[in-house]
């Protein structure tokens, strides 16, 4: 029984984190990757993911791969040290392998540098001044995949559900504009079935979410 | 700084072994795995790969991810119990970055996987009694990345130095082998690889290099 959604949040956050703010970062059972451009974030809860640090590009690695081989109970991050208490499997004559005890597994310390920005990009994303409007429910992303990854979009004005959100960028367009390659890269955020809603800072960011995951990302503007 | 060999290896093993052998086979320092049809071998120090059992493939995949985050000093086996030791990282005013650290042990939860014959898998490719023959060292091997997975080969009659290895499949060979499964094994081997070639009386195919890699797969056979 592997933890999927962690896995899969980690695998993101290592392809979008980059130098300058490397890392997965924690703080309050919350964990954020960004590239300064980009930013995921999963609120896992303080009970499952805790202590306050960054988690090293190679321990990301590491640890997405114990979430793909099984069920995580719980994580413990101070400062660099991961500590992960992780499901074995063990044989039963009956029922062939089955799930074992938690066992805790310290990783190796990898050093990662903090960078207080990343936290300040979290809170952006509830700050009022930022000036948030929510733009649509599960609009329709089709284009998205359609599209060539050195495009870029802009939002289309149709935001009822079930609606394009984005259609390509022609000259004219309005003032901010968002690049495919990222928003692909970040909306494998989540999965088929995810229910998305959209919001848009006053200074173009979007944000798209689906309960305890995000994924912002900054505009390109004209 | 990775063990990016080590990490390879893993890759290559994890996608060929398959039940009923799932999961790296370890034995006095050779990891093996295999379908049954494909194995993978490669022989590392005794010092570096202890002990005995079987790597279940959860562990092999935590263990490929480690290996390619940092440089990993040794594998001890016991069973599916899997310890290894990691090279840490920390930061170095002096150097003004992250510089190598101590190595520190790493215990992977342990993960439930069958014991494997691996003892008698590897007989079988040094087995006089197999009629083993060396047929080339060093041939070239560039068609079977060219041609379709779904192809089939045959050996060429004269395998020489230099020399394509494979060529397509005829309707009288007796023993013939699946592109698929040639280039999954295959990519064992680096660009540096010296290849030297192998063949038993019953048409398996063992590659090795002097690394200590080796690849054996199993022929199709016609059958009258």
């Amino acid at each position: 029984m592997p933890s999927l959604d962690i896995a899969n949040f980690l695998t993101v956050a290592l392809d979008v984190q980059n130098e300058g703010y490397a890392g997965v970062h924690v703080s309050g059972g919350v964990a954020a990757a960004t590239d300064g451009a980009m930013l995921v974030v999963a609120d896992w809860g303080s009970e499952f993911l805790r202590g306050e640090g960054t988690i090293s590009p190679r321990a990301v690695l590491a640890l997405a791969a114990l979430a793909e081989a099984t069920n995580l109970g719980g994580i413990d991050v101070d400062g660099n040290r991961v500590i992960v208490v992780a499901q074995s499997t063990r044989y039963e004559e009956r029922g062939g392998e089955v799930t074992g005890d938690f066992q805790t597994i310290p990783l190796p310390d990898f050093y990662c540098p903090h960078n207080p920005a990343v936290v300040h990009l979290v809170r952006n994303l509830t700050d009022a001044e930022e000036s948030w409007v929510p733009l649509a429910e599960n609009p329709v992303l089709k284009n998205l995949r359609t599209l060539r990854a050195n495009d870029c979009v802009v939002l289309s004005g149709l935001y009822g559900e079930g609606y394009e959100l984005f259609h390509p960028k022609t000259e004219g367009d309005t003032l901010y504009y968002y690049s495919v390659a990222r928003l692909r890269r970040g909306l494998k955020l989540f999965g088929a079935r995810a229910r998305l809603s959209v919001r848009r800072s006053a200074r173009g960011w979007l944000v798209f979410e689906d309960g305890y995951q995000k994924f912002a990302i900054a505009p390109f503007a004209d | 700084m990775s063990s990016s060999e080590l990490a390879h290896f893993l890759n290559v093993a994890l996608d060929i072994q398959a039940t009923p052998y799932p999961g790296v086979h370890v034995d006095d320092g050779v990891a093996a795995a295999t379908d049954g049809v494909m194995l993978v071998v490669k022989t590392f120090s005794g010092e570096f790969l202890r002990g005995e059992g079987a790597i279940s493939p959860k562990a092999a995949k935590v263990l490929e991810a480690l290996a390619e985050a940092t440089w990993i000093g040794s594998i001890e086996v016991d069973g599916n119990r899997v310890t290894v030791t990691a090279q840490t990282t920390q930061y170095d005013e002096k150097a003004g970055g992250e510089v190598a650290g101590e190595y520190c042990e790493v215990k992977l939860p342990e993960f439930y996987c069958p014991r494997a014959p691996v003892a008698r898998m590897l007989g079988v490719l040094t087995d006089e009694s197999r009629g083993w023959v060396q047929i080339v060292e060093n041939p070239r091997i560039k068609n079977v990345k060219e041609w379709s997975v779904k192809e089939f080969v045959a050996l060429v009659s004269n395998p020489r130095e230099g020399y394509e290895l494979f060529r397509l499949k005829d309707i009288d060979d007796e023993h013939w082998y699946s592109v698929a499964q040639l280039r999954r094994g295959l990519r064992l081997f680096g660009k540096n690889s010296r290849l030297s070639v192998r063949r038993n009386a019953k048409g398996w195919l063992a590659f090795g290099d002097q690394w200590g890699y080796t690849f054996a797969v199993t022929p199709f056979v016609k059958h009258d």
